[in-house]
């Protein structure tokens, strides 16, 4: 990841982040509407607790050797 | 069973299984891109199709062919005339009306797939192959109890919607459909199966089992409530286990889940944009579904490896494939100008349009999963980084190429020219996904989902160990199961057979020291025995 | 009811072909010929029966009068000319197969080989033909004692212990049979069978009711395999496959199954058996020999064997059929008759095929084996897929059926059982299969497929049970002939 691709990732989100102010401020139908950004944070922390919690899961319960059901 | 017309598609590629049986290796693998053709046109002149099934019969076969396409190379006679018919079954259901017809396509598909996961050859795949086998007689056995059921009780084989007071009929059917379906707790034999199959076997499973279920569920159960739940349990279910997984197809096999789980919550929440969306979904996801196992065909074929822990560093050498695979990897991930954007998204408006609220934001966190995972996981750790095992390259055969090739131009067609596929759903269709809300939503949740994968990136490497699912129950215990079953029994019964003999031989012995002729001693005491018993019947009767 | 000598002749057309073929003994083809010639013979006579019976029509034709009131009378009814049909049929296959096999082979003696088969067959088509329990029981006891030579054959000691153990088994049910004739004759003035039955519910009190049932069952229940009285069936494998084929696993056996059909049927009625609930009694035993014989089957590494045991679990899904006393289930019941007669037949011919051509008898010796018996291997699969009720073979149609039988009778447990038996059926068949074309073979260079004599057949009982499963009442109407026997058994119809 190159430093320009970070910057036009960047300019990507701001403009989102302005169109939807922009353009969709009070339009929306749902609780979370009134929340600018709302999916921005809930794909943020939303990738970080998918990928803790599976994890986690994965390693206090599920995991096993790759042997373990060879009898 | 009557030869009906409107089953014509689907008896085409089924009789041609035996066509192709009989050719030699280059004619067989044209035709088998051939038939599902004809099929296809043979199902666009049938006058009484519903809407559903042209749109899953129209999947089907274009899958079918390109299959065909990506297995062009292929020199196995039993294989290919098993996919053809495994294939040809799927079309089958889509265009059935009763239960019993339902019945004999759902046991035909499950034989032929399982050849695809024998075909591999593999020690693992002896062992899969028979417990998918099982999984699908069983789940086979469901449907069977509960179509009996059900038409002993309304004494009719008519395919329609079940009303959801939980009957046992209707539940046993459900659970028969949703074995198919892969719904937890029925689902351990997808991720279990689909990577040890064959490499090509593999893209026809990714299209066929689950979504000829679908159809079922979105003809008898819409609008059960019970099915939302289920739904986004899977897609967060599939998501989940995918985090975990190291092998390249699992992570793909427990996206199936993820995906299939979007399709049970439109079914679930059964309105109009709901159930169309289900329809477009399926048809998009065998699209971009297939297109990705292309992908991770051609890394297996071309490195001999499926682990994350053994791959990396093939950027250079698989640059095509990779590129491929990518446009596969935005569409299931939702990205503006493919598939993937123009069909999950209905279900997810149809969630907030029904006001299922929470339903809306676990979609769309699966979503999130979906990205991390296929979209940014599997090929970062395949393709870039420094290879963690040393490879030696294999050329790809040229049908896979093309296969992906023609499949991701699909996948670009429908997602810019999404109303192509919208004319033909079952109920009209009002939803533009080209919304500005839609963008912005779309763009802030994958490029911050990406900002989370780049921040967690070393803690989401492969990790090479088994990861448990249900099937723990039937892997674990069934050596058990046989023991108190099987070995237990035997025994009992040997035990049985020995003191029977022992009887028998010294009675036979007693016999023949009074006589020579063991036959004659036989009748002597038969005879009386005999009469003995008459008197006493009738003594005891008069 | 029309008299006719046909069914006399189709019973003497193998009879006759006896001394010929003793006579022929040194000259092989032209004792053959009388086999062949014998077995399209009667095909045909049986045939000629098929109108009749689809209209409902018997043909007989009484022989002596043993005693006042108790002929020796044959009866072609619907139910005699679809057994016949069956067996008569498969004889034809079985004999074309039975050259290849024994020739094969090099096997000794076949000229008693093949003059004991004719009587069998004889035997055979009298039990299909009885119409009443004594002619019943003396061609009963005429097919023991002429399958006796056949199971002997090999003269192996485990031939010679298996075949002391068939005959204990069955000159024993023989005797129980008698003394349930007996009872029968004094209780209701005769022993004919008549559709509906010639029991009342009030012919006798409960318990007296159930010795004779279970004398019946004791002396039909050792021939239809039901649990405990099987295991001279897997033993009963020492003998040459063609005579396991045919005999164990269409005519011997399904004479057993026909009989308590019978005896289920015209000779209790449903009537009777429903009111004094002895229908449940044999329903528990079926059941329970469905899902053991099953279970049993999977320990068994000989391929026979574990084909023995799928016998005896097939078996009580006639039985099964018969106990639930609703029209379906007669149905159903006599549908996997036939539908079974098929499927077993293939298997059969096939682990002759394999065991003639490469000399495996053994489930773990066949890796490999279907790269150079495709045929073989193929009708094999299609035969397991039909028994564990796949579509469409002729296996799913009678199952389908039972199910609904069992439905009929609104009971649950057994459609549970069927379902369970074809998962069951699918774990001890497919290990075969995968066997057969997944794994590689050993001194496996330079073998071919078996000899079309034995090849042909199995592969034309297999297509039958494909066609028949797709058209159940193609060539025969087995379907109609069924459903019409089923009919007349249910009270009120």
């Amino acid at each position: 990841m190159k430093t320009w691709h970070w910057v036009l990732l960047g300019i990507l989100a701001a403009l989102s982040l302005i169109v939807e102010l922009a353009v969709l401020y009070g339009h929306g139908h749902h609780w979370w509407s009134v929340i600018p950004g709302f999916y921005i944070l809930w794909g943020f922390l939303g990738s970080l607790v998918l990928a803790y919690t599976s994890k986690w899961f994965g390693h206090t319960f599920l995991s096993r050797d790759k042997d373990y059901y060879e009898p | 069973m009557s030869l009906e017309s409107p089953l014509l598609p689907a008896l085409i590629m089924i009789f041609g299984t035996i066509l192709i049986g009989l050719l030699p290796s280059l004619l067989r693998s044209f035709t088998f891109i051939l038939l599902p053709l004809i099929s296809l046109a043979c199902l666009w002149s049938q006058p009484s199709v519903s809407n559903l099934s042209l749109v899953f019969g129209t999947i089907f076969t274009l899958v079918a062919s390109l299959g065909g396409v990506y297995a062009w190379h292929l020199n196995d006679r039993l294989q290919q005339m098993a996919a053809l018919l495994y294939a040809g079954a799927a079309v089958g259901v889509v265009l059935v009306k009763d239960f019993y017809s339902l019945f004999i396509f759902w046991e035909l598909m499950a034989i032929g797939s399982t050849y695809l996961i024998w075909a591999r050859k593999t020690p693992e795949s002896a062992q899969t192959g028979m417990r998918y086998l099982l999984n699908h007689i069983f789940g086979g056995g469901l449907l069977f109890a509960g179509i009996l059921l059900h038409v002993h009780q309304t004494g009719s084989t008519a395919l329609q919607a079940l009303p959801d007071n939980f009957d046992l009929s209707s539940l046993l059917i459900l659970a028969g459909v949703a074995l198919n379906t892969a719904i937890p707790p029925l689902h351990a034999w997808l991720p279990d199966a689909y990577p040890k199959a064959t490499l090509t076997g593999s893209v026809f499973m990714s299209a066929f089992t689950t979504k000829s279920a679908v159809y079922v569920l979105m003809i008898l159960f819409p609008g059960w409530d019970m099915l939302v739940g289920l739904g986004v349990l899977m897609t967060l279910y599939g998501v989940a286990y995918a985090i975990l997984a190291n092998d390249i197809r699992s992570i793909l096999s427990y996206h199936i889940i993820s995906q299939v789980g979007y399709m049970v919550t439109g079914v679930g929440i059964g309105t109009q944009l709901a159930l169309n969306g289900a329809a477009a979904h399926a048809f998009c996801h065998i699209l971009y579904k297939s297109l990705l196992f292309m992908g991770a065909g051609t890394i297996i074929h071309a490195t001999g490896k499926s682990k994350l822990t053994e791959l990396g560093g093939l950027a250079s050498s698989l640059r095509l494939p990779l590129f491929l695979y990518m446009i596969g990897a935005v569409s299931i991930s939702g990205f503006p100008l493919f598939n993937g954007f123009t069909s999950k998204s209905l279900i997810i408006a149809s969630a907030g349009e029904a006001h299922y609220e929470w339903t809306l934001l676990l979609l769309l966190l699966a979503s999130t999963g979906t990205f991390l995972s296929v979209g940014l996981k599997l090929p970062i750790f395949t393709w870039l980084g420094t290879a963690k095992t040393p490879h030696t390259v294999k050329t790809l055969p040229q049908g896979m190429l093309v296969a992906m090739s023609i499949t991701s131009l699909l996948c670009f067609l429908f997602g810019v020219y999404p109303s192509l596929l919208y004319r033909f759903l079952p109920y009209p269709v009002t939803y533009q996904p080209y919304t500005v809300y839609h963008l912005v939503e779309t763009t802030q949740i994958l490029l911050f989902t990406f900002l989370g994968f780049w921040l967690l990136r070393k803690k989401l490497v492969g990790e090479d160990s088994l990861v448990l699912d249900v099937d723990w129950f039937y892997r674990k215990s069934g050596k058990y199961f046989k023991y108190v079953f099987v070995d237990f029994t035997a025994f009992i019964f040997s035990q049985v057979a020995l003191t029977v003999h022992k009887i028998t031989d010294a009675s036979i012995l007693y016999f023949n020291r009074k006589d020579n002729n063991t036959s004659a001693s036989i009748y002597t005491v038969s005879a009386g025995t005999l009469l003995l018993l008459a008197l006493l019947g009738l003594a005891f009767f008069k | 009811m029309i008299e006719s000598a046909v069914p006399l002749l189709a019973l003497v057309a193998s009879l006759a072909a006896v001394p010929l073929i003793l006579l022929s003994g040194t000259k092989p083809n032209l004792r053959e010929f009388w086999t062949l010639l014998a077995a399209l013979i009667k095909f045909c006579l049986v045939l000629t029966l098929l109108p009749n019976a689809l209209q409902g029509t018997t043909t007989q034709i009484t022989l002596l009068e043993l005693f006042p009131g108790i002929p020796f009378i044959l009866k072609a009814d619907p139910l005699g000319v679809y057994f016949a049909l069956i067996a008569s049929g498969l004889w034809i296959l079985t004999s074309f197969y039975s050259i290849g096999y024994m020739r094969g082979a090099h096997e000794k003696n076949q000229t008693r080989y093949f003059a004991s088969f004719a009587l069998c067959l004889s035997s055979t088509l009298g039990i299909a033909f009885a119409g009443n329990l004594v002619t019943f029981i003396v061609f009963f006891e005429m097919l023991t004692l002429a399958t006796y030579p056949l199971v002997i054959h090999k003269e192996t000691p485990a031939a010679l212990a298996a075949s002391r153990q068939y005959l204990v088994y069955t000159l024993t049910a023989g005797v129980c049979l008698i003394a349930a004739s007996v009872i029968t004759q004094v209780t209701t003035g005769s022993t004919a069978f008549v559709p509906g039955g010639i029991y009342t519910p009030l012919s006798l009190p409960d318990p007296a009711l159930l010795l004779v049932f279970v004398l019946f069952l004791v002396g039909i229940g050792v021939k239809s395999g039901i649990m405990p009285l099987h295991s001279w069936l897997p033993s009963a494998m020492a003998a040459p496959t063609p005579v396991s084929a045919l005999l164990h696993a269409v005519a011997v056996v399904k004479s057993g199954v026909f009989g308590l059909v019978r005896v289920v049927g015209f000779i209790f009625g449903s009537e009777t058996l429903a009111q004094s609930h002895l229908n449940i009694l044999l329903m528990i035993l079926a059941g329970f020999t469905v899902l053991t014989a099953s279970l049993l089957a999977f320990k068994q590494e000989n391929l026979k064997k574990r084909l023995a045991y799928s016998t005896v679990g097939h078996l009580s899904y006639i039985v099964l059929g018969a106990s639930l006393l609703s029209p379906l289930g007669f149905t159903g019941s006599i549908l996997h008759i036939s539908a079974h007669a098929t499927m077993k037949i293939t298997l059969f011919f096939c682990a002759g095929a394999i065991y003639v051509n490469l000399h495996k008898e053994n489930i773990p010796d066949l890796n490999g084996i279907a790269k150079v018996m495709p045929f073989t291997m193929a009708a094999f699969t299609l035969a397991a897929l039909g028994l564990a009720g796949v579509p469409p073979l002729n296996g799913f149609v009678s199952k389908w059926t039972l199910a609904q039988g069992a439905l009929q009778a609104d009971m649950l447990v057994p459609l549970f059982i069927l379902v369970i038996s074809g998962l069951l059926n699918i774990g001890y068949f497919f290990p075969i299969i995968h066997r057969a074309y997944f794994k590689e073979g050993e001194h496996l260079e330079g073998k071919k497929e078996a000899s079309a004599f034995m090849v042909v057949p199995l592969v034309i009982t297999a297509l039958l049970s494909v066609l028949l499963g797709i058209f159940p009442n193609h060539f025969f109407h087995f379907y109609d002939l069924a459903t019409a026997i089923a009919k007349t058994l249910i009270p009120g119809n």
